[in-house]
This record gives C-alpha cells, structure tokens and sequence, in this order.
C-alpha cells in the first residue's frame, strides 16, 4: 500500500499550487498551455474522487435495466451490450424498459460531466 | 517546448519563401513575418507577410498558408481537394479566400500545403461572441451566405471527389467509426438511434459546408467578410449546415443567442427561408441540431485518438476527448421532446 498522500489528493495540491503560485505570474505565451493543465488536474481530481460510485451507479443502472442483480460482468462489456441492445431499437418495444434506459443515460452522463465540466452541468437545464 | 505547442516558427521558411518566389514568378521574394493562427484544431494555419519584387504579384501581401497537421481526422480533406474547393468557392462569390498556391510536393515542407489570401476580419468565436454587433443584419448575412452555398446542386464536375452525406449516410459513418473504438459509447448510440427513427424521408442534395459556425467565418467592421475552413465540405442535406451553427457547441458560452453565440434564431431561420425557398421546421431544426453534436462528439473522439495513438501527442487534443461529455448531455435533451430548447 502506497503512503499518503494519495494520487487525488497529490493531483488536488499540484493543482492549487498551480493556479495561487505559478499562474499568477505567468508569461502571457505560458497562460493557455497552463490553463489546460489546471483543467486536466481538475477533471482527474473530479473523475478520481466519483470513481467508485460512479461505477457502482452505472452498474445498478445496467442491473435495473436488465433486470439482473449482482452481475458479474465487466462494465465495458455490458455497456457494449447495451450500445447494441440501443441500436437493435430492443427497448423500443416496452415504454417502461425505453423510459428506464433514458434514465440510466441521464444518469450516467450527468456523472461524466460532472467530472469533466461541472459548469456546463450547471448552466444547462436538467432533465428529471 | 511541451508537445502540446504548436512551434513558434515554421522551421521550413526559407524552403517555402523558395516555393512562393518560383510559384508567384517573382523576382524576389522576403518573408517579413510568420505567425500561427488560432484556431485550426485539424490544419494549421500561419500568417505570411511576404514582401515581392518582380512578376505579376509584385508588392506586400498578407497571406495564410494553411498545412496539415502531423495526425489527421479521417473526414477531413486532403489539402489539394480543400484547395479546388475554395477554388470553386471563391469563383462562386461564396466569401472564401482567394486561392494562390497549391504545393503538393511534401520536401517542401513535409506536409502538402496551400496558400491563399488573407481575409480582414475577426473569427476566433470566443472574441466574436463579445464583439458588439448588428445581430440582425450579421443573422441576416450568415443566412443568405448559406442559401447561396445550397443554391448549388449537383453534379458538380470540377469537384468529383465530393463525397454525399445524407441523413443515414452520416448515421452509418458515426456508427462504423464508433464500432473501431475499445470503449462504447451508449449515449451516442441512443443519439444515433434517434436520428435513424426520426430521419427525414425525402431530403435535398446540395453543397454543404459542414463546418460553417462561428470561428469559421470573419466579421469585419460589423460585416461578414469571409467563410473559412473549406476541409469538411461535401453533397449532403443543406439543413445540415443550419443544425450545425445552431448547436449549443458553437455558442460560445452565449446559449441566449442560438445562432452561434451572435445572432437569434427569429432573425436568422426567415432570412434563409426567404433566400432559399425552403421551410426549415422546428423539428428539423432539432433533428440537425441532434446529428450536430453526435458528429462533434465523434470528430472530438477521434481528436482525443490522433493523442492516444501517440501519433500527436497534446494535452489540447487529449481535452478535446473531455468534452465529449457535454455533447452527449445535450444529446440527451435535444431528444427529449418534453424540453422547451
């Protein structure tokens, strides 16, 4: 087991030494490259931290979908299954399992942009 | 330098002033200053200032020479195809640059490159949407530009590489490219199922430009004054176009005003109705504002691969793969049809 700090909470201080020490008094050609870099650290810190509940969300998502509990399967392969499942239109059928599927998009996209644009989260309407 | 920058200065410009001199049949010719353009994600974009004595271009000139960068995005066209385009463009009064050179000879500088006229005016779309403009006579001029683009029909035998993208066609395209990926991306997917259940039935072919949205086109003392970024162009749905400047993705930050950030939609929509005889419908609007992100999120994806493949390595690039986020949420309310948009 690694020593504290841990990998987010190394990304957060880089991150805040970054924006109060170094970007302050950066050359002009320096701000674009160093603003990127802040955003990057932002967004690891942000996917780092929902990681694990995230995932779990999404696969309680998949398992009300499927109607399935406890699946074993690797996320990726199930949301392979589920991209085909979507193209296939196999959702179409039942009103309830395609207002469900809706759902389980919503909230596995409000989640990853909550991570990689929490602005964007907020000034845009939501959609319950 | 980190790798995400683009170089301060083009490393080949003595062997390009060489080309300039003998492709312009000057006497001499002297590069006075070299700059890169923002923007240009895809090409790269340098302002030449070039001073000539001798042949038929004798004098100072402001030129933009535009080059592929080191990866590129599989839909965009090959230089010397973008160059009969703006060709074609230009002959038609369409407000692209005045083409000048083509140099497909890669010993130049490594990469085909062309060059073309420097237009006056402002593009980059963050500076444009803060810019205080006439917004009605800006919305009316985007949307006769766009009318006269669709006014052309095909066949059209100086550009025969034109490929044709119609509604299905651009589903099927997104679709292949998202099945070469290792991750899937259902949000996608349910966009593009969307667009299949709800495509149009009959739909016109005309010139397209697909990318015509603010930071493609310039404004000069309040005017439109150019359309750049010809890389995209194809046959395809002309409401395409109207769906792309459209999104939310090109406002800028401005959601107040739907028309790129600059104009509303009340002024823009009757303006094109008028000068192209069609009927853009609010669904249709929504349609092609629905396919708009779908492609921006598979053109960012594939921008987020030219850094994962390590071909380009970039930290811009790898953040354009971040904002693939946004697109998909706004998918999602694009097709919900209990949003008020």
């Amino acid at each position: 087991m690694n020593d504290r700090p841990d990998a987010l909470e190394l990304i957060r201080i880089a991150n805040q030494t970054l924006t109060d020490v170094v970007l302050p008094d950066a050359k002009q050609e320096h701000l674009y490259p160093l603003r990127m870099i802040a955003n990057a650290l932002g967004i690891a810190a942000r996917e780092l931290q929902a990681h694990h509940a995230d995932r779990e969300q999404e696969s309680r998502g998949l398992d009300a979908l499927y109607n399935v509990s406890a699946f074993t399967e690797e996320l990726t392969a199930r949301n392979r299954k589920l991209t085909l499942d979507i193209r296939q239109g196999t959702f179409e059928k039942n009103p309830a399992r395609e207002a469900t599927l809706r759902q389980h998009l919503l909230t596995t996209a409000r989640a990853k942009l909550a991570a990689a644009n929490p602005k964007a989260l907020n000034a845009q309407k939501d959609v319950k | 330098m980190s790798a995400t920058l683009p170089p301060r200065d083009l490393p080949q410009a003595a062997a390009i002033a060489r080309f300039l001199q003998s492709a312009s049949g000057a006497d001499t010719l002297r590069i006075d200053s070299m700059h890169l353009l923002s923007g240009g994600a895809i090409q790269q974009n340098w302002a030449i200032d070039v001073d000539i004595s001798g042949g038929p271009h004798a004098g100072t000139h402001h030129w933009v020479l535009r080059s592929d960068a080191p990866a590129i995005v599989a839909s965009s066209l090959p230089r010397e195809r973008e160059f009969a385009i703006i060709r074609f463009a230009h002959a038609r009064s369409l407000l692209a640059p005045r083409p000048l050179f083509l140099c497909e000879n890669t010993r130049v500088t490594g990469r085909p490159f062309f060059v073309m006229e420097k237009l006056p005016g402002i593009a980059a779309g963050h500076k444009l949407v803060r810019t205080p403009l006439d917004r009605r006579a800006l919305a009316v001029e985007l949307a006769q530009l766009l009318a006269r683009i669709h006014a052309v029909h095909p066949p059209l035998d100086e550009l025969p590489f034109l490929k044709t993208f119609l509604a299905q066609d651009a589903i099927a395209a997104y679709r292949a490219y998202l099945d070469t990926l290792d991750e899937p991306h259902p949000v996608l997917e349910w966009g593009l199922r969307w667009c299949e259940r709800n495509a149009p039935g009959q739909e016109e072919t005309t010139l397209v430009h697909r990318d015509f949205r603010t930071g493609n086109y310039l404004v000069h003392e309040g005017k439109l004054s150019g359309l750049l970024d010809w890389e995209f162009t194809a046959l395809g749905n002309p409401l395409e176009d109207i769906g792309w400047i459209c999104a939310r993705c090109w406002r800028f930050r401005q959601d107040q005003h739907i028309v790129g950030g600059v104009a509303d939609l009340q002024d823009f929509i009757p303006a094109y109705e008028a000068a192209s005889g069609r009927t853009v419908s609010g669904d249709a609007l929504r349609y092609w504002q629905v396919m708009a992100h779908i492609r921006w999120a598979v053109i960012a994806l594939q921008q987020a691969r030219r850094h994962l493949t390590g071909a380009e390595p970039s930290l811009e690039l790898a953040l354009t793969g971040k904002i693939v986020a946004e697109l998909e949420w706004e998918v999602l309310q694009l097709t919900d049809s209990n949003v008020q948009l």
